[in-house]
């Protein structure tokens, strides 16, 4: 390769990551296209000014030479000059924008909640992931964030919305972000560049962190993951705003397929209470007596508690009901009102207070 | 200088020969008389103090910020802030603190920082001194301005003591409407922005005026120093668009109060909106801090060089380009929340702002062009202004072009771009404003050795801080984030290495400073052989009443080459030789 | 130092009879009294553009939450009293007029109209008020009409109406906020006026003060019909 194809590519790997999608591709050469003309600009701005400086410092008590003050045709030049590269600039970006923007038609389509502080997935089939995954940030045991499964190299649609404030769903890998609004659906879409996603090899890890062992083979067992791209939320969001982060994982079709239709079921009320925890509780309130935005979960059920604005309760299933869908009637003593109501199937309701019983020892394991 | 007094004076009283710093009485009576004085020069140098001090609050909170980015430990050991910096009533963990400590660091900068500081500091000093003017038109309501700053300050000081806010500095709803609900936290907060508003719009409003009305006699439009232009501009926008910004502030103070429900989609409201209200002004209101900062560049790089400023015109006019064009360009700061076609427009108006402030240092470098450069403090702090303002200038390209946005938006390279324009910019170009007329406001010198070394480590710890943030900015580093994974731990540990490089700049330029107000040496009159009409004194400082007659203006205020500098020794500033009969003057 | 007159209004000598605005010198940083009051009129109308800026958020709002939630705006005005709407919108024209007079009576030294003008214009401003309360304000407080969370009015019609109601009651509200300002501002002006204090050479505060009253008067006739009139 010649030189300066080698000079970008090193450039766009210092300041960039590998590029996941399609759109992301066209992004960066845009990216670099401005990057070479600052360069350009600032290198030649600040050897005028330099030469400047050195040539013309006042050493010895010299006197200023007589110059014109003003010269038109060569500040039009440098007014016209520059707006010439901005409208390239601007159109190419406005091309990169709307194509992002607007799927084509036959996108899979995935819709997306946003919440304080995380992400709630919904595949088109009305399932959601599988899978949790620990994104580096955060308790391990608190802030376990949703793996999305999208099909490798065909178009996703993601359709956003809030049930309370606004966030901003970021993928870097794929150059993109839209903010999601409260009360109303923003959406975009992207095509991952891996036609053919090469899995690797994982071993399965329980909560302690050792391999899970096959009660069969007696072998570790394992699991195939794909390459994954890391998603934030870019919108400012309160406490756990540096938590509310997912995984999108790019998969070959018939996997995506097995994800989408995948039924998880559950032994117990309480194991589907934990998985309800672990979506949507487990930024604010821990299961194991530590301290967070809300109070933890642990050892609560039949205790007396006292709140800033109500008289002491007991902590039974009306409590928890209530506080789930009006969380402010009840503020507990030294805890914000940060919490928002929540929209759970009685199920779900069932499930949690299952799990709480569980935690203060009263649920049969 | 060829100030004539020629302009019929009534009854002449006593002449006040006395700087206006001479006491007037003893203590009481002298902090009495600071208390009630009318006379810019007094109420600029108050507000200086005060901007300073809060300066360095919200650097206090910036460095807080770093420490923790430094080594945000794991959620359960804590991280440095986390619990240790504010005490958080009671509510366990979390980044709440962070959270805090970066709001407290962007409201203070932005609005009790960066907003007032080179307008009501520097341009209350020298606005009606550079125009020939005994005061600005409306001294009482300056006064009034100084203590609307010092009450707005003080809600917001007591909002911090209360626990402080976690909303960030831009109030975004309906977050900012919902957190701490059982709090009055974030009232008195925005309460405090509301009242700034109007110190603002005062301060705005007398600049205007004085300029229209107060100029001396010979002085047109473009006799005008650059300064006043500059300073001008920022004034215009001032007076134009905060008052949106207190309709908001206003109806968000209801919306938390009473529910109003205009910013909030639970209550049928809108919250972009409130983003598009926000913006309308917080624009525009870069453009406030940024001009001004503009303003002083022209005056260091012409007294620095000894040259007239190249295309004085154009600099003239893109002022005023800026401050139109800053109020139709608010929508950039909403491309990943709008239409696409608002979008495109809000882009390519962007675009249109680029030019006039490219065409300003095209100007200043021009300027330098076979002049007789100086390297003093200011000049260094100008030609600091030129590298860090360009960087910042061209990173705009990135966020204005549309696709490219829709990565950076709400990244750290946003925070770098608008440090290097805030903070580079303006913070950089006040510094070496404070430099420069800091002879004609305390009349006495400063160390020049140690200001270069303050210089030193300012602009090399302001570029290992921030251009760090650049890359992990575009690599996906978003901002606000009071924690991260591993890969940008190497640019946060280099960012905030920096920030330390800056807190021993800016405490060099402390103890500079204060050195010379205990010991420095007495100032001439003119010490840079500037040409402008606030270096005319015999004294160091300006006299009570500005000038003892209406001064007329009779040549340009750069005039380098034909005009010796008022109050210098023959010889001092070395002059290019006399043109030749006949010839033709550029 | 020499100035061209005294330093503010309360100069000269003590033993001059001439009443105040005829003794009045300009400030010590104006030339004179006509360079004062030029500068005073630019400010004056410089707040005055920046009013209309505070009020054009208002409008605003009003226009987007319009498109938002038609019905509930177009119930809502239905709601209004128009001709309570239309009584004070008359009563703010004729204080209007009222102020430009006292303005001419000013500036051709008429103090006792200038007076008579003064109390006329604070007496409507009053009355705006009383019918803005009495007939307006607290019948609908009375029936639940309220803003946000206070609304508790039974039949609504749509379910955005407490939204509109904030609108209103903003809206309206810092008009009256205005409307109470000026009330203070001419109890001042008919005690100087009482004083003596404004004549042919000397009625900066008149002129500044009616500018100001105009344009509560204009927003007044923008708000009329956007909240009453348009259906």
């Amino acid at each position: 390769m010649t030189s300066p194809v080698l000079a970008q590519q090193w450039l766009q790997d210092q300041l960039l990551t590998e590029p996941g999608s399609t759109g992301a591709a066209t992004t960066d050469g845009l990216f670099m296209f401005i990057t070479w003309i600052s360069i350009v600009s600032f290198v030649l701005l600040m050897g005028a000014m330099t030469w400047f400086v050195i040539r013309y410092r006042r050493a010895g008590g010299r006197a200023p030479i007589r110059s014109a003050s003003h010269n038109t045709p060569l500040e039009l030049t440098w007014s016209i000059g520059p707006l010439l590269i901005l409208v390239v600039v601007f159109f190419w970006g406005f091309h990169g924008y709307v194509e992002k923007m607007s799927a084509p038609a036959g996108s899979e389509e995935i819709v997306i909640r946003g919440f304080k502080w995380g992400w709630d997935v919904t595949y088109d089939s009305g399932k959601q992931p599988s899978e949790l995954a620990y994104p580096g940030v955060g308790a391990p045991d608190q802030n376990m964030v949703p793996v999305i499964k999208v099909p490798a190299g065909r178009p996703v649609r993601l359709r956003l919305y809030s049930s309370d404030v606004i966030h901003s769903f970021f993928i870097p890998d794929f150059r993109v972000k839209r903010d999601v609004m409260p009360n109303r659906y923003t959406s975009f879409w992207f095509e991952t560049l891996e036609d053919n996603p090469e899995p690797e090899v994982i071993p399965i890890l329980d909560e302690t962190g050792a391999p899970v062992i096959d009660p069969d083979t007696q072998q570790p067992m394992t699991k195939l993951q794909y390459p994954r791209h890391v998603v934030y939320c870019a919108e400012y969001c309160g406490d756990s705003h540096s938590q509310m982060m997912a995984f999108i994982e790019p998969v070959p079709e018939e996997v995506f397929q097995e994800e989408k239709y995948m039924v998880t079921v559950f032994p117990t009320k309480w194991e589907f209470g934990e998985y309800i925890w672990q979506r949507q509780c487990s930024t604010c309130h821990s299961v194991d007596g530590s301290g967070g935005t809300g109070p933890t979960w642990k050892d609560i059920w039949g205790k007396t508690h006292k709140f800033s604005n109500a008289p002491d309760t007991v902590v039974d299933e009306n409590y928890i009901r209530e506080s789930i869908i009006y969380p402010q009637v009840k503020l507990r003593e030294g805890y914000g009102s940060d919490m928002n109501s929540f929209v759970l199937t009685e199920e779900e309701f069932e499930g949690i207070i299952a799990y709480i019983k569980y935690l203060s020892g009263e649920e049969p394991e | 200088m060829s100030t004539i007094e020629s302009l019929p004076t009534g009854h002449a009283h006593d002449h006040h020969d006395a700087s206006y710093l001479t006491p007037k009485g003893g203590f009481w009576t002298t902090i009495i008389d600071w208390a009630t004085t009318v006379d810019h020069k007094k109420i600029g140098v108050m507000y200086l103090v005060a901007i300073l001090v809060m300066f360095f609050l919200g650097g206090v909170a910036a460095l807080a910020v770093r420490m923790e980015l430094f080594a945000p430990t794991a959620f359960e050991a804590g991280g440095v802030i986390k619990n240790q910096v504010l005490t958080g009533d009671g509510l366990a963990g979390g980044y709440q603190n962070y959270n805090r400590v970066m709001t407290l660091h962007g409201l203070i900068m932005v609005f009790l920082v960066i907003v007032p500081s080179v307008p009501a500091s520097l341009g209350n000093f020298l606005l009606p001194l550079m125009i020939g003017a005994k005061d600005v038109a409306f001294p009482r309501l300056n006064l009034a301005s100084w203590y609307i700053y010092l009450f707005g300050s003080m809600f917001a000081i007591l909002a911090v003591l209360l626990g402080g806010v976690d909303t960030g500095w831009t109030f975004y709803t309906p977050y900012s409407t919902t957190t701490d609900a059982e709090y009055w936290r974030v009232v008195w907060m925005v309460l405090g922005a509301f009242i700034l508003g109007f110190s603002s719009i005062f301060t705005g409003l007398n600049f205007v005026v004085t300029v229209h009305k107060l100029r001396a006699p010979g002085m047109g439009w473009f006799d005008m120093p650059l300064f006043v232009w500059g300073i001008y501009g920022a004034a215009v926008i001032q007076v134009l668009a905060t008052p949106v910004v207190g309709i908001t502030l206003l109806l968000m103070i209801f919306e938390r109060l009473f529910r109003v429900g205009v910013f909030d989609p639970a209550l049928g409201g809108d919250p972009v909106l409130f983003q598009h209200f926000f913006w309308f002004y917080s624009h525009p209101v870069v453009y406030v801090m940024i001009l001004p900062g503009m303003a002083i560049m022209s005056e260091l790089i012409a007294v620095f060089s000894r040259k007239k400023i190249f295309g004085y015109r154009a600099v003239a006019f893109s002022s005023l380009a800026i401050a139109g064009i800053s109020f139709i360009v608010w929508g950039h700061h909403l491309f990943t929340s709008q239409g696409p076609v608002g979008a495109a427009v809000f882009s390519a108006l962007t675009f249109l702002v680029a030019i006039p402030s490219a065409v300003k240092v095209f100007n200043w470098i021009a300027t330098l062009y076979k002049g007789s450069i100086d390297l003093k403090t200011p000049m260094l702090y100008a030609l600091s202004f030129l590298f860090l303002f360009s960087i910042g200038g061209l990173t705009g390209i990135y966020l204005g072009a549309l696709s490219v946005d829709l990565q950076l938006h709400d990244t750290y390279f946003i925070v770098a771009h608008f440090h290097y324009v805030m903070m580079g910019g303006t913070i950089i170009a006040f510094v070496g404003g404070i430099h420069m007329w800091w002879p004609k406001m305390f009349g006495r010198m400063y160390n020049e050795f140690w200001a270069r070394i303050g210089w030193a480590f300012v602009f090399v710890g302001f570029n290992v801080t921030f251009f760090p943030q650049f890359i992990m900015g575009s690599q996906g580093m978003p901002r606000r984030y009071a924690d991260y994974v591993d890969e940008f731990t190497i640019y946060h540990v280099i960012s905030t290495v920096g920030s330390w490089l800056l807190l021993v700049g800016f405490l060099i330029h402390l103890f500079v400073f204060l050195h010379s107000l205990v010991a420095g040496k007495k100032a001439p009159p003119n010490p840079w052989g500037a040409l402008t009409l606030e270096w005319t004194h015999t004294g160091p400082t300006p006299i009570e009443h500005n000038f003892h007659h209406e001064p007329v203006v009779t040549h340009g205020p750069y005039d380098y080459d034909d005009v010796p500098p008022p109050q210098t020794r023959p010889g001092e500033f070395p002059m290019p030789d006399p043109l030749p009969e006949g010839a033709e003057r550029h | 130092m020499s100035t061209i007159s005294t330093d503010s209004g309360h100069g000269g000598p003590a033993q001059d009879e001439r009443p105040y605005h005829e003794q009045y010198h300009a400030a010590h940083h104006f030339r004179n009294r006509d360079h004062e009051f030029d500068a005073v009129k630019m400010g004056v109308w410089l707040f005055l553009a920046t009013e209309i800026l505070l009020f054009s958020g208002m409008f605003c709002a009003y226009a987007v939450f319009r498109m938002l939630h038609p019905e509930a705006f177009i119930n809502g005005s239905h709601y209004l009293d128009v001709e309570y709407g239309l009584i004070n919108t008359l009563v703010l024209l004729l204080s209007s007029y009222t102020v430009a007079a006292g303005v001419r009576c000013a500036q051709v030294g008429d103090l006792r109209g200038l007076k008579r003008n003064i109390l006329i214009t604070l007496v409507c401003g009053v009355a705006f008020l009383a019918i803005k309360g009495i007939f307006e304000y607290g019948p609908k407080a009375m029936q639940g009409k309220l803003p946000g969370v206070f609304f508790s009015y039974p039949n609504a019609h749509d379910p955005n109406e407490p939204l509109w109601w904030g609108v209103y009651w903003v809206a309206t509200g810092i008009h009256a906020s205005h409307v109470i300002v000026g009330i203070g501002l001419f109890i001042w002006l008919y005690l100087r006026a009482n004083k003596k204090h404004f004549g042919p050479r000397h009625y900066t505060a008149v002129e500044g003060v009616g500018l100001y009253w105009h344009i509560v008067d204009i927003v007044w006739i923008f708000l009329f019909p956007m909240l009453y009139l348009i259906h």
